[in-house]
């Protein structure tokens, strides 16, 4: 019976084209200055969970390393050297098993409390309703966003809020389930039918200095800085054009921008969104916003 | 043990095997070839799916493409993650297990050829009721978890959902058939000596994914009952005015032990690959029991990891947080084990042992991953996004799929009576590893940078060169598979004649003829050990049994 064996040779080869594939794969993602890890974070419950990412990679960078080391020794050590080698006899160890089933389990254990501090710490209902400087209720419906706030005018397509600021958002839909995500300010929220959920963002005051990144662009008129998410629950054949945008502005502008949304238009026909920059979005072309909120 | 030891050469019982009149087929009762025609059923599905997922892929190598409309994108989605849970995975693996369990326990056939026979049966129907959709004016669309309300007759008033919901009714009982068959065969007709101790760890994990899909399979038909009655006489249950979240915790109480259910018994055929090839003995045989029960049992206590971003109390998510992020240990207890396994044995780098160890590279990743997920206020952000597409994949390709295909070079010399080619199998191994870390490592970087999973297109400039790296490289994955076809095609005429035990085993499925015979063994063994085909080896020469329980 003829079985080709491989050679460790070949298999040093193999490893090499195989690593060699690897460094290919990662170039693109640096040629595009795309991130390796989230957007830079521009509220603080999105830093806290940038920070805990960021801590569970040591363990897992470690075990990562650990069992691919462990797996090319097993792999160049342990190849049968003549057909009729048998391995060695022994096959248990209780003070092994014991360790690998401790470790592992402190490891989690001491993942499970941070995330369960961060849980506590920015997702708590009493998180979310911590002294809110502005409360904005954003709804779903296939495939556009609303954003109602507490001065009673709804905008469609952009969020305006002001940075530095408390904003306490809740979610509804009015159709379908969807999930509000802007990577950069926060995780995701669902807007289900039925019910509302309630989170909460806080845009860093360095945004208006520093607005760099793929997911945000500068908005010229205001000077503020746009935020770029999208739907992340499908929600029907336009779920890839249900896009989100929020404007993060200083309190002036936020004001200013308060005041003409308030205003009521001098023509039936609704006064578009405020800020006429084009999102780099592939969406449909915006529908008629300012319709009266329910 | 004198069924041991005659070398065959392909015989009559081949020939009429695979070349049986139709009629056979259609009329078989014998665990073995419903076994095969599980597994080619099932194959074809994942043919199928497999090019679901290369026209997805085109789709997305570039920003604002439009080689597929949206509407068809959403039912490629849907079918491609359906076919491959539902239609492959499962049903290949309850093929493997149709076949070799019955032999692993010196069992003549199942305990129900004909409840085995009606499964089987239920299974081209399941399918066709799925893919009926495609021909009634589109299939499902709302993603293979089929989220009301959008799957509720107002959002979707065609009729893809009811035959989706119809064919998992129909799967479902399939399964529920096929555990209930499993469970009783190997509790009631193991040889005499077969303690349950004695069993091979592969029965192990057949009786634990059994135990899941028998206690799981119920609460989906029932979600998907409701979600049809829902539909038809305009019921409340999930719809925008009921409780649309309800049907999540429905679905995913079924959905989160399915995934062990693709997974267990990949972990039991890895379990008896890597002792065979290394020659040594599992290490813990105790513990990976243990193990494979602590995964059964935490695995019915995590659904809830799905829905963390739907509003549950935080409390709530603490729980199921730690007991998911719990099933990480038993796990790292079977993969420590595997290790310990080949440490120190006489290890031959055969095509089912690549695979093995494929398999023991990539799902570490997965498992890390899962571990990221676990955490609630982490996985608010890698949700439905590439991330977790990203980590199923390293879970359910790297890990059933390697699974499946070590399985595959290990027992085909079984149930042809060739091997499969070496240098094509070898061939088939690295382009699948390369071709599908190629296709899913760097898309967990797209998660991360808040590409939503599921979108039909994109318009963000900086994701179109990793789209184009991983649509080209999910093309060097389509190809590892060509390269399997073309093996199986070739070897089943072509390959090296197998003989009874190819790889000096230590099941008895290598005690007996290949293919076996439609009784399986001429007399009975007895068993003094899990490994019962290596103690009649040793016997033979002289030694002391190696292991006694």
């Amino acid at each position: 019976m003829s079985r080709s064996t491989s050679r460790p040779l070949r298999l040093v080869l193999a490893s090499l084209v195989a690593g060699a594939a690897l460094f290919v794969v990662s170039t693109p993602a640096l040629a595009n200055g795309l991130s390796l890890i989230f957007p830079d974070p521009a509220s603080p419950n999105g830093h806290n969970i940038y920070d805990l990412y960021v801590w569970i990679t040591y363990p897992a960078a470690v075990v990562f390393i650990g069992v691919e080391a462990t797996l090319l020794i097993i792999i160049f050590r342990f190849r049968r050297k003549h057909p009729a080698q048998v391995g060695a006899s022994w096959h248990g160890s209780t003070a092994l098993e014991i360790t690998w089933t401790v470790i592992p389990t402190l490891l989690i254990a001491v993942i499970a409390f941070l995330a369960f501090q961060e849980l506590q710490r920015d997702f708590s209902v009493e998180a979310a309703n911590n002294h809110p400087d502005l409360n904005v209720a954003v709804r779903g419906e296939q495939f556009s966003w609303s954003y109602t706030y507490d001065q009673g005018f709804t905008v469609k397509n952009q969020m305006v809020v002001p940075v530095g600021k408390m904003v306490h958002l809740t979610f509804d839909s009015t159709d379908v389930i969807h999930s509000w995500w802007v990577p950069a300010l926060n995780g995701k929220t669902d807007a289900v039918p039925g019910y509302t959920n309630q989170s909460w963002i806080k845009v860093d005051p360095g945004v208006l200095g520093s607005c760099s990144g793929n997911d945000r662009h500068r908005d010229q008129a205001t000077g503020g800085c746009v935020f770029h998410g999208e739907c992340a629950e499908l929600c029907g054949a336009g779920h890839y054009s249900m896009q989100i945008d929020v404007l993060a502005v200083s309190q002036q502008e936020f004001d200013a921008w308060t005041k003409k949304q308030q205003t009521p238009p001098a023509t039936p026909k609704p006064s578009p969104s405020p800020s006429p920059s084009a999102s780099p979005s592939a969406g449909p072309s915006p529908s008629p916003s300012a319709k009266p909120s329910p | 043990m004198a069924t041991v030891a005659q070398p065959q050469v392909i015989d009559e019982a081949y020939e009429r095997s695979l070349w049986s009149p139709i009629t056979i087929w259609l009329t078989t009762t014998d665990h073995k070839l419903i076994g095969i025609m599980y597994m080619f059923t099932s194959f074809l599905a994942f043919l199928v799916a497999g090019i679901f997922a290369l026209i997805m892929r085109v789709q997305l190598a570039q920003p604002n493409l439009n080689v597929v409309d949206a509407e068809t994108y959403n039912q490629l989605v849907s079918a491609h993650g359906t076919t491959m849970i539902f239609f492959f995975v499962t049903l290949f693996l309850t093929g493997m297990a149709n076949y070799i369990v019955p032999i692993m326990v010196g069992a003549r056939d199942m305990a129900f050829p004909r409840v085995n026979a009606l499964g089987f049966w239920l299974v081209p129907v399941s399918i066709g009721l799925y893919y009926s959709g495609f021909f009634a004016g589109g299939a499902l669309n709302a993603g293979w978890t089929g989220y009301p309300p959008l799957t509720s007759k107002h959002f979707n008033p065609g009729l893809g959902v009811d035959f989706w919901t119809l064919s998992l009714i129909v799967w479902a009982i399939s399964g529920i058939m096929a555990s209930v068959n499993f469970l009783t065969t190997i509790l009631a007709l193991r040889a005499p000596g077969m303690t349950l101790l004695r069993l091979p760890l592969f029965v192990w994990a057949q009786i634990s994914t059994s135990l899941l899909l028998l206690i799981v399979g119920a609460p989906l038909a029932g979600a998907m009952i409701l979600t049809e009655i829902d539909r038809q006489f305009g019921t409340n249950f999930f719809t925008s005015a009921g409780r649309p979240v309800l049907y999540q915790h429905l679905f995913w109480f079924f959905g989160h032990p399915e995934v062990y259910i693709m997974i267990l018994p990949g972990f039991g055929m890895i379990s008896e690959i890597i002792p065979v090839f290394s020659r040594k003995r599992i290490f813990g045989y105790e513990s990976m029991v243990l193990a494979i029960f602590g995964i059964v049992f935490l695995s019915m206590g995590v659904w809830a990891h799905h829905m963390y971003t739907v509003g549950l109390n935080i409390y709530v998510e603490t729980m199921f947080m730690a007991l998911t992020a719990a099933i990480a240990v038993p796990t790292g207890i079977k993969f420590f084990n595997w290790m310990a396994t080949a440490w120190q044995g006489a290890i031959e780098f055969t095509t089912p042992m690549k695979f093995a160890f494929g398999f023991l590279a990539t799902f570490v990743i997965g498992g890390i991953t899962g571990v990221y997920l676990s955490a609630v206020p982490v996985d608010t952000q890698l949700h439905q996004s590439y991330y977790v597409v990203a980590h199923l994949h390293y879970v359910l390709f790297g890990g059933s799929v390697f699974t499946i295909f070590a399985g595959i070079y290990y027992w085909f010399p079984k149930w042809t009576g060739r091997l499969l080619n070496e240098r094509l199998g070898n061939w088939n191994f690295w382009t699948m590893l390369v071709g599908f870390n190629g296709t899913f490592l760097i898309m967990h970087t797209l998660g991360l940078d808040g590409m939503p999973r599921r979108i039909a297109t994109y318009a963000r400039e900086d994701w179109a060169g990793v789209n184009f790296f991983i649509t080209v490289m999910s093309f060097l994955l389509a190809f590892s598979v060509l390269l399997f076809v073309i093996n199986v095609l070739y070897s089943r005429k072509h390959g090296v004649i197998a003989g009874n035990d190819p790889w000096d085993g230590n099941t008895l499925e290598w005690a007996t003829t290949s293919p076996p015979e439609p009784y399986n063994f001429e007399r009975v063994p007895e068993v003094r050990s899990f490994m019962p085909l290596r103690d009649a080896k040793l016997a033979a020469a002289g030694s002391p049994t190696a292991s006694d329980h």
